[in-house]
């Protein structure tokens, strides 16, 4: 009889070490693969905000900055039609221009296709206060700053 | 009788060295993980911080669009979008109706490339589209792994770390405005420029907009553009019958789009 209870006991103590060990083990990989910052602010990893939030700019914030430098080119623009129009519209991303200005270059040609990209006579452009025209109609393949400014879009060059 | 002695010998043992072995790196473990939640403690206060009195608002014009496609191209400059493949963060529709109560819909490459058509009195326009940050977001709530969330601000956001790529949120969003992106192979959507508004700078699309047809800003500050706008002006959200309580405003509507 003794005998029996020994075995029983035995194997209840057995049966309760395995349970422990799994559940250390469950418990063990929770901690690794659940990310630290998992459930901080939701379901999700909290640290996530932060990377997102770190990501690279590419243009720089108005033409605030930009005046800094090329103050003459802004006032130039004076009220002309596109002084209220973002340099970086046209330009392109300035934020590194604006950090190394000779390293990253803004510089743009004449393309027709930039000026067409507003200009250009399209349906769902009618009506709008914009001045369009189709471009070989109107240049026949002429670059546009042959004779507009852009700067002083209406002015002409002389 | 020997053997089996033998055998509970080493059973025994080799428990003992399994228990230890799994019981000291768990506590170490767990030693680790207390000492890393106290310090992020600080980081959950800041961004309680950040989020307080802010709720993230945009407005579209499509009366002032003009379709030019500057938002489009800065856009996939600013988020590091592939160029070269059909994925857009934003991207403008256009709209026209050919005469026989039909409306014709296009966005070639994004709203990027409109052919001229032919001229029509018939009314036609643009319309910006992008992630409307739903209030209620489908996409957030289908996500198996919590790869992406609403922030306390207003934004819906993707983990890339985390995000398996299984598309389900691509699936979920009424409105299209998820993909996955080529290079990442992870989902990506429109941001509106998280990293640039925390910083106080307007997403990419408003600030190159030529004409202003996109406003974006607090809707908790009275003073803001865009609460002036929903004020006063005539708005409109997308689907509404989805029940995703979207965050951009649209100014200027047509029924066909709703």
């Amino acid at each position: 009889m003794a005998g029996k209870r020994t075995i029983l006991n035995q194997a209840f103590f057995r049966v309760g070490l395995l349970l422990i060990i799994v559940l250390i083990i469950f418990f063990s990989a929770m901690q690794l693969f659940i990310p630290q910052s998992f459930g901080q602010y939701g379901g999700y990893r909290g640290d996530s905000i932060r990377e997102n939030a770190n990501f690279e700019i590419s243009f720089a914030e108005g033409t605030g900055a930009c005046a800094k430098c090329h103050n003459n080119t802004i006032s130039e623009l004076g009220s002309a039609q596109h002084a209220n129009i973002d340099c970086q519209t046209c330009h392109g991303p300035g934020e590194k221009h604006k950090n190394s200005p000779k390293s990253f270059s803004l510089k743009i040609s004449g393309d027709k296709n930039l000026c067409a990209s507003c200009h250009s006579t399209i349906a769902g452009r009618q009506g709008k206060e914009i001045a369009t025209v189709n471009p070989v109609m109107h240049s026949g393949g002429v670059i546009c700053t042959k004779c507009h400014d852009p700067h002083q879009p209406l002015g002409g060059r002389n | 009788m020997k053997n089996e002695l033998t055998r509970r010998q080493f059973l025994g043992t080799a428990c003992k060295a399994l228990t230890a072995g799994i019981l000291i790196p768990a506590a170490g473990l767990s030693i680790f993980s207390q000492t890393s939640t106290a310090g992020t403690v600080t980081q959950q206060a800041s961004w309680e911080k950040v989020w307080k009195g802010k709720e993230w608002g945009f407005v579209v014009n499509t009366e002032k669009c003009i379709g030019c496609g500057r938002c489009v191209l800065a856009c996939k400059k600013e988020n590091h979008v592939p160029e070269d493949h059909e994925v857009y963060r934003t991207w403008v529709e256009r709209y026209v109706e050919n005469g026989k109560g039909e409306v014709n819909i296009d966005s070639p490459n994004g709203g990027l490339d409109f052919p001229p058509l032919g001229e029509t009195d018939a009314k036609q326009f643009f319309v910006p589209k992008l992630c409307n940050q739903c209030h209620n977001p489908p996409c957030v709530q289908v996500c198996p792994v919590g790869a992406t969330y609403k922030t306390g601000d207003g934004v819906v956001l993707v983990d890339q770390k985390r995000c398996v790529g299984c598309r389900y949120c691509i699936q979920a969003c009424p409105y299209g405005a998820r993909f996955l992106h080529p290079k990442t192979k992870v989902a990506d959507k429109c941001t509106w420029c998280y990293h640039r508004i925390q910083k106080g700078m307007r997403p990419a699309c408003v600030t190159v907009c030529p004409v202003g047809a996109r406003k974006f800003g607090n809707l908790k500050d009275q003073e803001s553009e865009v609460t002036k706008i929903i004020e006063h002006e005539r708005v409109l959200t997308l689907k509404r019958e989805q029940g995703t309580k979207p965050m951009v405003f649209y100014i200027g509507l047509d029924e066909v789009v709703v």
